[in-house]
């Protein structure tokens, strides 16, 4: 009975043996396949990121000062005057008390 | 048996040789072999770190990152080397000739022509269609508001090694911190260079640098520029500042300085522009410094507001005469008086009554002599002549800010005391740093020490709206406003002698007196319309103030 066990299990093992060869061929294949993957995502997350530069930067730029000041202009918006105070010493023509 | 023995020698020679062929290539040559090994089968890449950007209290950015571009040539792909040299040495501004030399030199496969080239020549680039013209990206520093506080920010220049490198402000003193580090990738690659995924691989992510976030409030610095470039204009100034600190922190809201430059094309200014004159620049305060020394005599209760002291006339000093700024005498004068006419001869008589050392310790105190220790690179101070040197008629003249240098951020540092209760702060301009992660860093302020109690700061602040109210300066002043403040002109030193018609002139204050939210120094170097503070750098002031108080919401009180 062990010895018809043996002779099975020595039976068995080359084919075993070849499924897990065949396996890991295909596995390895599959690991390799997906490295050409692994490039394209790389690039996608790099041209994210540059998109992502590229409006951060339109944005600064928009919301700059400069070009706050240049829209409102454009838009009518005048710069508030100045008013200069006047003491009382220094008025030409004072009440007279 | 001969023949066996020839044989067996010519054997035990090949196995020798090839004994020896192996020893050569697996220990002489094992380290040349396995280099050129790692070579073909990994590829190393720099993953380069983003420099930290720099922002405004209201968080838009002053200092940032954009897409520039590598423009490089490969001669091997260039058909027509005339024709590519002539294209692209004008838009670089390189000679056609040595360009078209330096592509026919054999065995040259990849050359760069130029870094960090903006978007618009890219495109010009790429609209000529030349073969061999090759574009990488690669990150350059962006300034959206231009020149503003050109001066404070500094610039990004390149390192002998040719890295990014701060200069200047605060890209110079925060360069490490802003500059991150690179990391690195170290992979196993096939024959087209992609990775293999389960070969060996060692990546160190970069860690990209951090981020500062300042007390500059950005419609404050643009309010302080405009007004600044408009008073200069106006009254012929050669070149002016004006420094806003925030007087209960330390924090600086605005600096501003004419003439300055644009940070993301500093190769086209003078070197002379690149330092700040708030912090590197130096000048005689003239009578801005006589509201410390008297509040140092308040402080120690030598007089009081309503002390008289004598202005009969002239006052020998040494051998010198003393004389006021237009040769006016009022007889017995009050010390709010002294500040009111600006009288160099009250100051005289309130210097004697402090004496050499507390002249000297009130110098010390209010931190003249040495840095501010304010976060910018080009921080210097001008050296003051030893405790032992100062002759009678140098404290004399100290007395109203004569005979003594300082630079701009050290005066306005030192009337901020009177402002805040009588406490010295160190100046700031960063105000949190914040990592790759987003964990915030605060720099909390700083209190280096209490020059003068709190009840004489607040004297001080009485006498100096006096001065203010009824000084040569009331006219520009905005009505129904407390603003304290002082006049200054002080002459321009020149060969060993005071010029008689250039003069420095300036104007410090702080407002609303009774809870300043901003103290401010403005300066107007050899202005031409007139030569006196309060006709030039006084109205610059209050111009600047009466923004401010609009900006902020302040009501006239």
């Amino acid at each position: 009975m062990i010895q018809k066990g043996i002779k099975i299990i020595f039976s068995v093992m080359p084919l075993i043996a070849a499924v897990l060869v065949v396996v890991e061929i295909g596995l390895s294949n599959e690991f390799a396949g997906m490295s050409r993957n692994a490039m394209q995502l790389d690039s996608d997350i790099e041209t994210l990121r540059t998109e992502n530069e590229l409006l951060s930067q339109k944005v600064a730029s928009a919301s700059s000062l400069l070009t706050i000041e240049a829209k409102a202009a454009a838009m009518g918006f005048t710069a508030t005057p100045t008013y200069l105070s006047l003491g009382e010493e220094q008025v030409a023509l004072q009440n007279i008390r | 048996m001969w023949r066996i023995r020839i044989l067996f020698t010519i054997i035990l020679i090949v196995y020798a040789v090839i004994f020896l062929r192996l020893f050569y290539w697996q220990v002489v040559a094992a380290d040349s072999l396995r280099l050129a090994a790692e070579a073909q089968y990994y590829a190393e890449l720099t993953l380069p770190a983003l420099r930290g950007s720099i922002f405004a209290s209201d968080g838009n950015p002053l200092a940032m990152n954009e897409i520039g571009h590598l423009v490089y040539a490969e001669p091997g792909k260039i058909n027509n080397i005339p024709l590519f040299s002539r294209g692209v040495s004008g838009i670089f501004g390189r000679d056609e000739t040595n360009l078209a030399r330096e592509l026919s030199q054999p065995g040259r496969v990849w050359i760069p022509l130029a870094h960090k080239v903006d978007d618009a020549t890219a495109a010009t680039l790429k609209a000529l269609h030349l073969d061999g013209l090759g574009f990488e990206n690669e990150s350059r520093r962006y300034y959206p508001e231009s020149s503003m506080a050109a001066q404070l920010l500094g610039f990004v220049g390149s390192d002998t090694d040719g890295k990014d490198k701060g200069y200047f402000g605060l890209e110079g003193y925060y360069d490490r911190e802003l500059r991150g580090k690179d990391g690195e990738l170290r992979m196993e690659k096939d024959v087209r260079g992609a990775p293999i995924l389960i070969g060996d691989s060692e990546r160190i992510e970069p860690q990209d640098g951090r981020d500062l976030t300042l007390w500059l409030d950005r419609t404050v610095q643009y309010i302080a520029e405009k007004r600044l470039k408009e008073g200069i204009e106006q009254y012929g100034a050669k070149s002016g500042t004006v420094t806003i600190l925030d007087p209960k922190t330390g924090g600086v809201l605005a600096m501003a300085s004419f003439p300055n430059y644009d940070p993301g094309n500093f190769g086209e200014y003078s070197r002379d522009v690149y330092k700040n004159p708030i912090v590197a620049g130096s000048y005689e305060p003239g009578s801005t410094f006589k509201v410390l020394v008297m509040g140092t005599a308040i402080n120690a209760k030598l007089v009081t507001p309503d002390t008289k002291v004598p202005e009969t006339g002239p006052v020998p000093v040494a051998g010198y005469f003393i004389r006021t700024w237009n040769n006016q005498y009022h007889g017995q004068i009050t010390t709010t008086q002294v500040l009111e006419y600006s009288s160099n001869v009250g100051m005289v008589a309130i210097e004697r009554l402090l004496g050499r050392d507390r002249m000297l310790s009130l110098i010390h105190a209010f931190g003249f002599g040495v840095p501010t220790g304010v976060d910018l690179e080009d921080e210097a101070s001008p050296e003051l002549r030893p405790d032992n040197a100062w002759a009678d008629i140098d404290l004399a003249t100290a007395s109203f800010g004569q005979g003594i240098a300082v630079t701009p951020l050290q005066m306005v540092r030192a009337v901020a005391a009177l402002a805040n209760g009588g406490w010295l702060m160190e100046p700031h301009v960063v105000k949190t740093i914040t990592d790759s992660r987003g964990k915030v860093i605060p720099i909390p302020p700083k209190r280096i020490r209490q020059v003068i109690s709190t009840s004489a700061a607040h004297i001080m602040t009485e006498m100096m709206i006096a001065a203010v109210d009824k000084g040569e300066a009331k006219w520009a002043k905005p009505a129904g406003y407390r603003i304290a403040g002082k006049t200054g002109t002080a002459q321009v030193p020149v060969a060993g002698h005071y010029d008689a018609q250039k003069t420095i002139a300036s104007f410090v204050g702080f407002a609303p007196a009774d809870d300043p939210k901003f103290v401010m120094l403005v300066t107007l170097s050899e202005p031409t319309a007139s030569i006196w503070g309060s006709e030039t750098a006084a109205p610059v002031f209050f111009r600047i103030a009466d923004d401010l108080f609009s900006y902020y919401g302040i009501p006239p009180q």
